[in-house]
């Protein structure tokens, strides 16, 4: 059953029963290396078109979870269930819970995912008070405001106050993994407990070389979590900045207090040119963060030339893109020209651009160019009606991540085995013209409705 | 095919591509019951089950089709029955009506199926579960109606409306369920107005079922359930039976899981009583 992809969580709909006849179709081999290859925030199985589950079904589908927990350090679990359900699947897993439980996938989009949300006044209760606290400081992370109610009863007299309310709900037990997240086009690391030479270890410094790759520039480490780094974790963290700085790369660590590491080691991170904050609040307050990681691109200091391997995957790329946009447009996609050549465009009109990374098998750039008019028409069905900007740039993203599957299958059935970063979306072309700095890929031209379409392939 | 009207709504985008009338025209080219099939059920309705076997003994698909289906292990035959005679005697007369009603699917199901990863076999597969099945209900629910009986071979055709109709837009269709995850049924209501079980109603009009068996398969994606009906409880153990099958891994690996997305909820003890029916 294919996961749906959306704002970087991973859903499953499976429908009528789970048992542990079909649960091992729910989530497949296949299902499992896509979702490696795109690495979410979260992967959760949605419970809501679910009559009847059992335990051999449930417990399969935990396994495989926890699985990809540990390969991709994702926020796992499920939800969209009613209260009979949330106490069956306690009592199923004798309430030893390392899962979560998101009572509906609305909700689960304030603890997770790249969706920018309103700051929302949130009151919680959960029967246990360190889930009360989990829950709080989850929520809190992402910027709610939360209100913790003191017991059952003080939930029922309050909640009619507050627009939302959250129980029924779980959050599984953190392993010492990086979860990854973006926000506002900065890539934020979310550390648990202890950073050493395992954390150095299990660092997939592919995925984060390829993220600087297609024009991510700054990273924040978030230790606010962390029980102590030692001397190979600092080590790690600061020849990340040294490494980063010659591609002009900016990293920052929050919640660093000092009784976590020895001063001597924050002298050294402070010494790579690591910016310190006390907690994610206040490094998104800072406005430069936000504001160098919309604006500035990165330029590529080492000019590589496009291959004749590159090359070869661009009839896929463009079948699949071509295919997608016709699909979700009124129109078809002409092809205009292809030439090797520097990125260029022809006006200043106003455009949206993803950039992915594709690397395995491979290593290049995959640049889409639209006009914007044709990038609302293409993402409409990924958006509400009254849509802001925020919101069509996620659509894009989403949008630009189906074609990225599409490809990644498409070359699979050729033995090519690829993944794709997270797409970062721009505005200004001329920014991407800039982080391309020159390099020579393959472009092609198209008209759909008379507007400009680009494919930029570079290594 | 290619879509062409602008509009805010993604699934209004695509309404004009399947309406009423593509619904007519596609019932239209649904050929008649064969001769000999009515031939047969009229010796079966009078109990002369000699004469309904003699009948069907010269049309060899049909002899094929009936040895394929209650050779499946599901009826729990420990010799393969080839012989007509022998199968509508072991069958008896509610069975073997059943089975000649599946029969009609085989006049409507394509070669080669295109939306869904399916095959005939598996879908003899799915018919076979359905009628041992809904057997077991109707015993369990004390109900002894033979049309009720009769009727569940003819539902799976409802695989086969959806598989012909959803055929020329299949792209645009799997497109809008990856990111809408819109059942299939749902999909084609808002197109048109009419469920698939609808759709299926009329073929069997068509096909000459009588107008009990024709409103209820209409009941089954029905929200208008009466709690106080006759009908209540064997379509509600129906949709279990529904989303029970269509939630079998074959079903699943095939594109189909997500079929039906029946809105009313299930009462808990219904759910056990279903499940410890079916699955023991």
């Amino acid at each position: 059953m294919k996961p749906v992809f959306k704002n970087s969580v991973a859903l499953f709909y499976p429908s009528g029963f789970i048992d542990g006849e079909n649960a091992s179709v729910i989530i497949t081999g296949l299902d499992e290396k896509e979702i490696l290859a795109k690495k979410p925030e979260a992967i959760f199985v949605s419970l809501k078109k679910v009559v009847f589950f059992n335990k051999k079904g449930m417990a399969y589908l935990v396994d495989r979870m926890l699985f990809l927990k540990d390969k991709c350090a994702a926020f796992v679990g499920f939800c969209d269930y009613d209260k009979k359900k949330f106490h069956l699947i306690q009592e199923l897993f004798s309430h030893d819970i390392s899962f979560s439980l998101i009572q509906s996938e609305d909700i689960l989009f304030w603890f997770c995912g790249t969706k920018k949300s309103e700051e929302k006044e949130i009151i919680i209760y959960a029967k246990d008070s360190e889930q009360k606290n989990q829950l709080a400081m989850a929520l809190i992370e992402r910027k709610h405001k939360v209100v913790i109610s003191k017991d059952r009863e003080d939930f029922e007299k309050t909640r009619k106050n507050y627009d939302f309310m959250v129980e029924n709900s779980h959050i599984g037990s953190m392993e010492k993994k990086v979860s990854v997240f973006i926000k506002n086009n900065i890539i934020i690391y979310t550390l648990k407990s202890f950073i050493d030479s395992d954390f150095a270890k299990d660092f997939n410094t592919k995925y984060h070389r390829n993220a600087i790759k297609v024009g991510f520039r700054i990273f924040c480490f978030n230790a606010e979590d962390v029980s102590s780094i030692n001397i190979h974790g600092a080590n790690f963290l600061t020849k990340l900045s040294i490494d980063g700085a010659e591609d002009g790369v900016s990293i920052a660590i929050c919640g660093l207090k000092s009784g976590k590491i020895a001063q001597i080691l924050i002298n050294d991170i402070e010494d790579a040119g690591i910016i310190l904050y006390d907690n994610l609040i206040s490094f998104f307050e800072d406005e430069t963060n936000v504001h160098q990681a919309n604006l500035e691109a990165r330029k590529m200091l080492k000019k590589i030339k496009i291959d004749r391997k590159t090359i070869s995957i661009l009839p896929d790329v463009i079948d699949s893109t071509v295919h997608t946009v016709e699909a979700l447009s009124d129109n078809s996609v002409e092809k205009r020209t292809v030439n090797i050549q520097e990125l260029i465009h022809g006006d200043d009109a106003k455009y949206l651009i993803s950039i992915m990374g594709i690397y395995g098998d491979m290593d290049c750039i995959f640049v889409l160019v639209m006009e914007e008019n044709v990038a609302k028409e293409v993402c409409k069905i990924l958006m509400s009606e009254d849509f802001t900007q925020e919101e069509l740039k996620d659509a894009y993203s989403e949008f630009s991540n189906v074609i990225g599957s599409k490809v990644i299958q498409k070359l699979k059935s050729k033995h090519i085995n690829i993944e794709t970063t997270m797409p970062r979306i721009f505005d200004k072309i001329s920014e991407v013209i800039k982080l391309e700095n020159g390099h020579i890929g393959v472009q092609v031209n198209f008209k759909i409705q008379k507007q400009d379409m680009i494919l930029f392939l570079s290594k | 095919m290619k879509l062409k009207i602008k509009s805010t709504n993604s699934i209004k985008r695509i309404c004009f591509l399947l309406t009423n009338s593509t619904i007519e025209n596609y019932i239209s080219t649904i050929p008649p019951v064969p001769k000999v099939m009515k031939s047969c059920l009229s010796h079966l309705d009078a109990a002369d089950m000699m004469q309904a076997a003699n009948v069907v003994k010269e049309d060899k698909t049909f002899i094929l089709f009936l040895s394929k289906i209650v050779n499946k292990p599901i009826f729990g035959f420990t010799k393969e029955i080839k012989d007509p005679h022998q199968i509508f005697g072991i069958l008896g007369l509610d069975s073997a009506k059943q089975i000649i009603y599946g029969y009609y699917s085989l006049l409507i199901i394509p070669k080669k199926w295109e939306v869904f990863d399916f095959s005939n076999k598996k879908f003899q597969n799915l018919q076979s579960n359905l009628i041992v099945n809904w057997n077991k209900i109707l015993d369990f629910l004390n109900i002894d109606d033979k049309d009720m009986r009769a009727c569940i071979t003819l539902l799976p055709a409802a695989l086969i409306v959806c598989e012909m109709l959803f055929r020329d837009i299949k792209g645009t269709i799997l497109l809008l369920r990856e990111s809408k995850q819109t059942s299939f049924d749902e999909l084609l209501f808002k197109m048109s107005g009419n469920t698939l079980f609808d759709v299926t109603s009329k073929i069997a009009k068509k096909w000459e079922f009588n107008k009990n068996i024709q409103d209820f398969i209409t009941l089954i994606s029905s929200n208008k359930l009466d709690k106080n009906s006759n009908m209540y409880r064997p379509i509600i153990f129906l949709r279990l039976l529904i989303s029970y099958e269509m939630s079998k891994s074959y079903v699943i690996q095939s594109g189909l899981n997500d079929f039906f997305d029946f809105s009313l909820k299930f009462d808990e003890n219904d759910i056990l009583d279903f499940y410890s029916l079916i699955a023991k």
